[in-house]
Order: structure tokens, then C-alpha cells, then sequence
């Protein structure tokens, strides 16, 4: 069944994809298709949830193969990208092969151990596998888990997270993957697979195998690329947000502009709190198209943030009209408090960004690369997407203040996941790395 | 609107032109690309950092695969990564009837009288584990007074489960989980 979910998600993906002329590059169409899809198959379950259709293997699997094929109205569109992905030539080189024997290794690993081990995190059984679990057993969405008389007088938070996790685990139960997160393993698959045909298309594939290797090798990160949590998936699909909102700075381009929404809308769909950085990306988007007038800086900032706000709503504002009970108000007390958020930001300095155990060198990396780039190069090309590492950091300051449950222990130390994908791919786009990249293929031309 | 800038990318440099210079074969140069990524890939495996927190994971878990896959039955599987999460509530699930309700112990005392602590007390965790039996939170005083069976550890850390037929024995268990 594992298969044919993997088939569905590609064919709805390549459906969306096709919509989109950025991305035509053979490893990053499929990465991109199957994430996609896999987001668009939990929209499913979110209209299912909301018309209150049974869930069953049979009901979901016909939506699936419905909607998937829904994709594909505009099929000339994705006739002419698979032509594309045809015509272009096979790359690879014997250089890559490394890259792909490491690669292959961590991601068989990772997924062997999404598929085998059962739901172990807290926050997941209390939570996320609780609502999949019961959504499975009784055939709806909204089941006893959230209205059981053995829970009452309990809330907890981890319910109401955003759908994104718990609908997958709900599809991949009703294909008989019942322990385990088996669906972990395929958006860790296609995510290594997108990150490396994304770094490579803009830098030499040696340092995009490089940026790929140490993205894997962060521990914290890894750790997680097996257990079910919202963070992974938010991580994921934010970096991808970043990666295309450089590409429409770039080739301004209003579809992707769109699809850079898209993927921050998937990452509100993991986990609501990514919202947070949307205003922020706005005004980045403001300050970019100042000079074309107003009306171009707001249709694109509009749009940036609109579809992201769709997805924050139909959730945490359509949804949680229908469920039995919602948490409560978690705006903390003086939340506006500027020396409560000063000492946040000097701990997360000293507790995260300065933490080995956790992160490994990224930080180090960045900074190392950061001055490096600007003593060689005395360039800030690439903005655009290195503007977000401080987004996210002033946005994680503001999550720790704003919200009750949020704890720099827990939320933002694997909320800081979001840090990681956009780190590697600045350092891939930095001027330096294309100095680099240049001087290789010179050194590859002499032969 | 603006004018589009240049991405960059290596579309055209990815099949690099033949050269005019007499060099060595192009082979060459992807060898010996092939000797620097492999051995920047084995530098970043040995940091320090890496070979630590990360590497000496990863390759703890690839040796415990070929025992995983002898193992592939879903009962041992959650047994094995739950313990008591997992086992007990299902040993009070079979020792209960089904008009009983069940008192979960506090937090403290499950933590008091096992070695490795679990938080199958815990009601959420309980109901993921087990949805047959009807419980009750230590925490719920209203409902506490109608429950009908609770669990109490032994010398051994083994459990039992008492009925609580009546008030006197219902104070002596809530007196014994609020001890300290």
C-alpha cells in the first residue's frame, strides 16, 4: 500500500507542480510533487472531516485517487513538464555517487525506523496519533478521543496542533500501517531528495552533497526524522517556502511568489505557530517592490500572506467550530513585556544556538561562512533568503513571549528545526559558494 | 515590475564545455572530485560533534535492524518500546469487567514504585493505550468516590488490583497514593 500512497502523492503533486514554470529540474520536480501531494491528500481528510464522510481504507483511497486526478484538469500543463522532465539530459556524475551512497544510507535508516518503531513521543500519543488513532478506529475525524468521558476534565494542547501530521498518520493507518509513522519516512525521502536537486541546480553538486550531508547530520534533526512530531514537517515545508520566496525575489515571478505560499501555507498546516513569520516575510516582500509602486508590493505581499492565512483558518478557525471542546486563550500575561523578550533572546542564545549537543556545527557554519563571504566577497547576494535566519530568530523570541505553552526546552528547540534548510541553501547561493562553484567547473573544464 | 535577475545556476555549466586546452581527460577531474567529496564526506562523519551525537547513533541503528526484522509482530513492537505505557494497561484491561472503573494512581506514586517511572497513570496516555476500560483521574475528587477498582505495587515492584468495595478501602488507597 506504502507504494501506491508514494504513486498518489507524485501523481497529485506533479498535477500542482506543473502549474509552476520555477521548478523543472528532474530530483526537485519529484521531491516538490510528492510533498505536495502528500499536503493535498491531507486536505482530503480535512474535507472529510468537515462533511463528516466515514474514513475507511476503501473511502480514502478513492478520494485520494479522485482528487489526485482533480490535479490534473489543466493536463497540458502537466503533459509539457513531463516532456521537460524527458528531454532534459541525465546528469549525474561519478562525483555524486558518494553523496548518494551517504544519502541513500541515512534515509534508509530514518525511514526503516519511522516504519518500525512505534509512536514514542509524548506530545504525538496525547495528541496527534491520539486523534489519528481513534479517527481510524471509530471512522470519523472528530471521535471519542475528543469528547471521551475517561479525558474529561483534561485538555491537551497537543490535539488541537495543526493537521498536517495526524491526517497522514490517518491515511497511513487506513493502508494498514498501524504502528509506526510510516509517511515520516516518505517526506524525509523526498525531502533529501528536493534539497539536494534544489542546492544543486543553483551550486556545484559537491557542495550541494555537502549542504545535504550536514543538513542530515544535525542530531536533533535526525532524531526526529523518526519520530512523529509536528517539528520535521514544518521545518521541512518552511525551507521550501524559503527556497522559493528567493526564487520569486529572483525571477519575479507572481506563480512563484504563489507556490513560495503555498509551501509556508503547508508549514502553518503542520504547525500553526509558523504564522508568526509571515507579517515579517510581507514586509521583506514590501521593501523588495517598493520601487514598481505600490499596487504590484501589495498584490504580491497580499498573496504571500493571504494563502497562508487560509490554511491557518481552515484549522484553528473553520475546524475548531466543529470539535466538542478547544483549548483555551493561550496568550501568555505581558506578552508585550520588552525585558522579558530581551532575556528570551539571551536564552536562546545560550541555551540553543550555543548548544553542541543538539544542532552539531550549523551555527558555527553559518557564521564561520557569513564573515568568510563578506571579507572574500563583499557581497550580500542572496538576501533574500538569509534575511529569514533572522526572522526566525526574532519570531521564536516572540513565540516564547506570546504563548503559554510555548518553552524554549521544547517548542523552540525543535521549532529551531526551521533554521536548518534555509542555513544550507544560503550558504549553496552565497557568493561565495558560487566563486567556488565556478572555480571547480574550471578545474573540470581544463580536463 | 522589476526586470528578472540572474538566479543563480548551473544549468549550462553542468556539461561543461569540451576544452581547447591540451589538459587532463575529463574523467580525471570527476575521479579526482570523487577523492575530495569522499573525503570531506568521511572529515564530516569524524568531527568530533558529529562522530559523537550523530554518526555513533546512526550506526547503532543500522546494527539493529537485522534483529528489528526478525521481530516485525506489533504487539512485541510496542512492548518493547513502551514497557509498562503499553503492558499495563493492558493487564488491567484483562483482570477488569467491564462496568468497573478504574482509579488512576497519581503521578508521584507510579514514579515512587517503579524503576524505570512510566505515565501510563496519565488518562490520555492510559485511553491511547487502552480504550476498554473506564477510568477515573486521581485528579477528579467527583468521580473518585465512584470507582471500583485501583492498582497498588507491591514489595517486588509487581502489581495488584483491589476492589474497592467499599469507602474504608477507597480512603486507605487515596491515603496510600498521597503518601510521601
Amino acid at each position: 500500500m506504502i507504494l501506491v500512497y508514494i504513486l498518489l502523492h507524485l501523481i497529485a503533486g506533479l498535477g500542482i507542480v506543473a502549474h509552476f514554470d520555477a521548478v523543472r529540474k528532474r530530483a526537485e520536480v519529484i521531491g516538490l510533487a510528492v510533498l505536495t501531494g502528500m499536503g493535498i491528500h491531507t486536505l482530503l481528510i480535512y474535507i472529510m472531516g468537515l462533511l463528516d464522510i466515514s474514513l475507511s481504507t476503501g473511502s480514502v483511497l478513492g478520494g485520494m485517487i479522485g482528487i489526485s486526478l482533480l490535479c490534473h484538469i489543466a493536463y497540458k500543463k502537466t503533459v509539457s513538464l513531463i516532456q521537460d522532465l524527458i528531454k532534459s539530459p541525465f546528469d549525474f556524475k561519478i562525483y555524486e555517487i558518494p553523496f548518494l551512497i551517504i544519502g541513500t544510507y541515512l534515509v534508509y535508516i530514518s525511514s526503516w525506523r519511522a516504519y518500525y518503531l512505534p509512536v514514542t513521543p509524548y506530545d504525538a500519543i496525547v495528541g496527534m496519533d491520539m486523534v489519528a488513532k481513534y479517527a481510524v478506529k471509530e471512522g470519523h475525524v472528530i471521535s471519542s478521543a475528543f469528547s471521551h468521558p475517561n479525558l474529561s476534565g483534561h485538555l491537551q494542547n497537543q490535539m488541537f496542533y495543526a493537521p498536517f501530521t495526524t491526517f497522514c498518520q490517518i491515511i497511513y493507518r487506513l493502508g494498514g500501517h498501524t504502528v509506526g509513522q510510516t509517511w515520516l519516512g516518505v517526506v524525509v525521502a523526498a525531502f533529501t531528495l528536493w534539497m539536494y536537486g534544489k542546492m544543486r541546480s543553483v551550486t556545484h553538486p559537491v557542495i550541494a552533497g555537502l549542504c545535504a550531508l550536514l543538513l542530515m547530520a544535525i542530531p536533533e534533526m535526525y532524531a526526529y526524522s523518526f519520530m512523529f512530531l509536528t517539528d520535521y514537517s514544518t521545518a521541512v515545508f518552511f525551507g521550501m517556502g524559503v527556497v522559493y520566496f528567493y526564487t520569486a525575489s529572483q525571477d519575479n515571478s507572481l506563480k512563484t511568489w504563489i507556490l513560495s505560499a503555498l509551501m509556508f501555507g503547508f508549514s502553518i498546516w503542520s504547525r500553526s505557530d509558523s504564522a508568526v513569520f509571515i507579517p515579517f516575510g510581507c514586509l521583506v516582500i514590501l521593501g523588495i517592490y517598493r520601487k514598481d509602486g505600490i499596487a504590484s508590493a501589495l498584490t504580491k505581499a497580499g498573496i504571500f500572506g493571504g494563502i497562508p492565512f487560509v490554511f491557518f483558518a481552515l484549522w484553528n478557525i473553520v475546524f475548531f467550530q466543529l470539535l466538542p471542546k478547544v483549548p483555551e486563550n493561550q496568550i501568555a500575561e505581558g506578552a508585550g513585556n520588552i525585558g522579558n523578550l530581551l532575556a528570551t533572546y539571551s536564552d536562546i542564545v545560550n541555551k540553543l544556538i550555543m548548544n553542541e549537543i543538539y544542532y552539531g556545527y550549523a551555527f558555527i557554519i553559518l557564521i564561520i561562512w557569513f564573515i568568510l563571504n563578506l571579507a572574500v566577497t563583499r557581497s550580500m547576494k542572496g538576501w533574500e533568503a538569509s534575511v529569514w535566519i533572522l526572522i526566525l530568530f526574532i519570531g521564536f523570541g516572540l513565540i516564547v513571549n506570546l504563548f503559554t505553552a510555548a518553552s524554549i526546552d521544547n517548542t523552540i528547540k525543535r521549532g529551531f528545526f526551521r533554521f536548518f534548510p534555509v542555513i544550507y541553501f544560503y550558504i549553496a547561493i552565497s557568493p561565495l559558494s558560487q566563486k567556488i562553484t565556478e572555480w571547480v567547473y574550471r578545474f573540470e573544464k581544463r580536463g | 515590475m522589476s526586470k528578472q535577475k540572474n538566479i543563480p545556476t548551473v544549468k549550462s555549466r553542468n556539461t561543461p564545455p569540451k576544452s581547447e586546452s591540451a589538459g587532463f581527460p575529463p574523467v580525471v577531474a570527476q575521479i579526482v572530485l570523487t577523492i575530495v567529496a569522499s573525503v570531506l564526506i568521511l572529515l564530516i562523519i569524524k568531527l568530533p560533534r558529529n562522530q559523537e551525537y550523530w554518526w555513533a547513533r546512526v550506526s547503532k541503528y543500522y546494527d539493529e535492524i537485522p534483529q528489528q526484522r526478525k521481530n516485525m509482530n506489533e504487539e512485541q513492537r510496542m512492548q518493547s518500546r513502551h514497557g509498562g505505557n503499553y503492558m499495563i494497561p493492558g493487564i488491567i484491561a484483562k483482570n477488569i469487567k467491564p462496568e468497573d472503573i478504574f482509579l488512576l494512581p497519581p503521578k508521584a506514586y507510579v514514579e515512587k514504585n517503579e524503576k524505570n517511572p512510566n505515565n501510563w497513570s496519565n488518562p490520555y496516555v492510559f485511553y491511547y493505550m487502552n480504550s476498554e476500560v473506564k477510568t477515573c483521574a486521581f485528579a477528579n475528587d467527583s468521580l473518585r468516590a465512584k470507582a471500583t477498582k485501583a492498582l497498588v505495587y507491591d514489595n517486588k515492584g509487581g502489581i495488584q488490583l483491589v476492589e474497592l468495595k467499599n469507602d474504608s478501602i477507597r480512603n486507605q488507597i487515596i491515603n496510600m497514593y498521597q503518601a510521601k
